[in-house]
């Protein structure tokens, strides 16, 4: 074959510039379905009630055990056939949030775990009802302490959303190897592709982290003594 | 829809594309924990002139995602080597890689945690570096690296449904054929019958994990 | 002080007795853990009760403000009753404060938001009204200067008493200590006995669960020896710590008593 030639792929950037942006907004509607789930979810897993705690649980061992691959295809092709056809970008949604709900629902359990029981009891103590002891203390202290593992999920969603390239939809994944099957140029059109994920990635990465350090620093904003 | 006329007549096919995960996500396992033992060493221990690399080689492979490592292995092999490689050696390979970034991490985090303490009274006892590493701070670092190792391996077994990419007839590529094969009768059983596989494979990984942790709990 | 005390709305209680505990059991599992606790309280008095670890003394304390539910037994706070997981329990809660041992502060808010949340979420009082009564608060256990500091960034002392005026800020009829000091540094322990001791001149009707007997000495006029579950011996201060009638509570004065290093509870 001929040599490496990045420049032969020009004219396809707005293409992957425009497959990078399917990826964002897929990747975007799942995390923003995928984390009320998850927090219910944790809810559900530490309720008093059996029947919802082993429920919950079986679920998030299924999901973290079966591909997403599978998943995807579950929702697409079955669906389909029982007579809800979806748009594959709706199922690919779909799919990324039943995944990342599980995930999710993980995290939350963890940081619920993680708020000392005093909290509770000094809460009650003061009066509080349950709703308002979830609101005021529980919860400010879950996101403070779930952050970090949120940013992971957020970064993991947007490298998985590669794989709706199996249901036809045209993100950044899909693009590139439309676009190299036209130009043969595979090799060079997967490496910036691949360049755009890592971009993507730091970039949330930085920003969650960044974004964190100046929550956790608006906390103590006024000065002490 | 539930025909499970359907499952039984590609349960052997079904079979065989288990084996094949089994037999590729195994030898994937290999591969990225050795390669994740040398990275992940190699930062915790700072050594000069590797660290800035395995810096890089970390962060970039856990920014990329398993499906475009695939393609990159798969097509870029041939252009940058100019030999093609067989389908097989290549999802391991990529596989392997993709897997040895976390893996990095996990190690170097295992290493880290052992306390400053255990190498202070080390060092008291006159015992040098390369010494307290091998009997004193990696057994420990082991046992704590255990559990995300596992978890790391089961997400592995699961992007291995991905290595139809590079023409692995695996479980999924396998579930795949079968659709065709059948046009669309009885596929959800098929599908079923496949997470439940998939399920099986991944929860006993999970379970001798966790009773290996048993075992080797100090 | 005064104005804080002064505030529990006369209520008629039962011949003004605050808190009732009538013949009380409660168990953790098979494990009984209060055995037939019966004791009173008075308006406007001191109750020290003292006793080994695992003794059942936190117990009764959250059994008081329905936190713990009894398996046998009444409880009352002034006329009443205590049912734990009722509707009307959340209203009990602001009568009574409860201080722990380790402080529970919330670690999100600053010590003046920690006193304000609940004044203004559960009483519905204004911000400004809510501030104002925080912020005197803070000055009587003298901490304005810290008001806008995060738990973190205070002493344990500090963070005790932070805790005590989030209590205070509730108005409560009774306040409830549960080892308030075994947490503490030696240096703060002096700080938190204060405001303690201030609380009670003042006229706040208090059950103190603690190691100091110090404190029992100068406050308080009744104290109540607890030992597996059961009220060993009860009875007026000076009598009891000097002359003890009963051989288990001897034991465990004399072992309290004798010199040694002091040991916070872990």
């Amino acid at each position: 074959m001929s040599q490496v030639n990045f420049g032969a792929l020009s004219p396809y950037i707005p293409q992957l510039l425009a497959g990078l942006w399917l990826t964002i907004l897929i990747s975007g509607a799942a995390v923003a379905i995928s984390l009320p789930l998850g927090l219910g979810g944790a809810l559900l897993r530490t309720s008093r009630y059996r029947v919802l705690r082993t429920i919950t649980a079986a679920y998030v061992q299924v999901v973290r055990n079966v591909p997403l691959v599978l998943i995807l295809f579950l929702v697409f092709f079955e669906l389909a056939n029982a007579g809800f056809p979806l748009p594959p970008a709706m199922a690919a949604v779909a799919a990324l949030s039943i995944n990342g709900s599980a995930y999710a629902t993980e995290i939350f359990r963890g940081g619920l775990a993680g708020i000392p029981p005093g909290q509770y009891e000094a809460a009650y103590s003061l009066g509080f009802r349950p709703v308002q002891v979830f609101r005021y203390v529980v919860l400010p202290q879950l996101m403070l302490i779930s952050f970090p593992a949120l940013g992971n999920q957020v970064v993991g969603t947007v490298l998985a959303s590669s794989v709706v390239f199996f249901v036809g939809v045209e993100e950044l994944s899909s693009a590139s190897n439309q676009i190299g099957s036209k130009t043969f140029r595979y090799f060079e059109v997967f490496m910036i592709a691949g360049l755009m994920y890592v971009i993507a990635a730091q970039a949330i990465n930085f920003t969650w982290v960044r974004v964190g350090r100046r929550w956790t620093v608006t906390e103590s904003a006024r000065k002490a003594a | 829809m539930l025909d499970i006329n359907t499952v039984l007549e590609y349960f052997p096919l079904l079979l065989k594309g288990a084996a094949k995960t089994i037999v590729v996500s195994l030898s994937a396992l290999v591969v990225s924990t050795i390669l994740g033992l040398v990275v992940g060493l190699a930062r915790a221990t700072r050594l000069p002139g590797l660290y800035p690399l395995t810096v890089a080689y970390v962060e970039i492979l856990r920014s990329l995602p398993t499906l475009v490592l695939l393609f990159l292995v798969f097509y870029a092999i041939p252009a940058v080597m100019g030999f093609n490689l067989q389908a097989f050696p290549a999802a391991v390979l990529a596989l392997g890689v993709s897997g040895s970034a976390p893996m990095a991490e996990i190690v170097r985090g295992g290493i880290e945690a052992v306390s400053a303490g255990q190498w202070e009274a080390a060092h008291s006892l006159g015992m040098r570096y390369t010494t307290i590493l091998r009997y004193v701070a990696l057994p420990q670092a082991l046992r704590i690296s255990l559990p995300p190792a596992i978890s790391l391996y089961v997400a592995m077994i699961k992007d291995s449904s991905l290595i139809l990419i590079v023409g692995v007839v695996e479980l999924t590529n396998t579930g795949m054929q079968i659709r065709g094969l059948s046009r669309g009768r009885g596929t959800l059983l098929v599908f079923t019958v496949m997470a439940a596989m998939y399920f099986v494979i991944c929860y006993t990984i999970a379970y001798a994990g966790s009773r290996l942790e048993r075992r080797i709990r100090v | 002080m005064t104005k804080i005390v002064g505030d529990s709305k006369a209520q008629d209680d039962a011949d003004g007795k605050v808190v009732r505990i009538i013949d009380v059991h409660q168990s953790y599992g098979r494990t009984e853990v209060l055995r037939g606790i019966t004791l009173e309280l008075s308006k406007g008095e001191v109750l020290v009760i003292i006793g080994p670890s695992g003794s059942g003394k936190s117990t009764l304390l959250r059994c008081i403000n329905g936190l713990q539910a009894t398996k046998q037994g009444a409880i009352y706070v002034g006329n009443t009753k205590v049912l734990p997981h009722s509707a009307e329990v959340y209203l009990l809660r602001q009568q009574v404060g409860l201080i722990f041992q380790n402080f529970n502060l919330f670690p999100h808010y600053t010590a003046l938001q920690n006193m304000t949340l609940a004044p203004m979420k559960v009483k519905k009082m204004g911000r400004r009204e809510a501030e104002e009564l925080c912020r005197d608060l803070l000055a009587t256990v003298g901490l304005s200067h810290k008001a806008d500091s995060l738990p973190r960034q205070l002493s344990g002392g500090e963070q005790q008493r932070v805790a005590i005026a989030r209590a205070l800020a509730m108005s409560p009829k009774v306040m409830l200590f549960d080892e308030p000091t075994s947490a503490l540094d030696p240096e703060t322990v002096g700080s938190v006995l204060g405001v303690m001791h201030s609380l009670a001149q003042d006229g706040m009707s208090m059950i103190v669960v603690t190691h100091e007997i110090g404190f029992a000495r100068d406050v308080s006029g009744r104290v109540v020896f607890m030992d597996h579950g059961v009220v060993v011996e009860e009875g007026k201060t000076r009598a009891i710590l000097s002359n003890p009638r009963e051989a288990r509570t001897r034991a465990f004065l004399a072992d309290i008593l004798a010199p040694r290093t002091h040991e916070p509870e872990v």
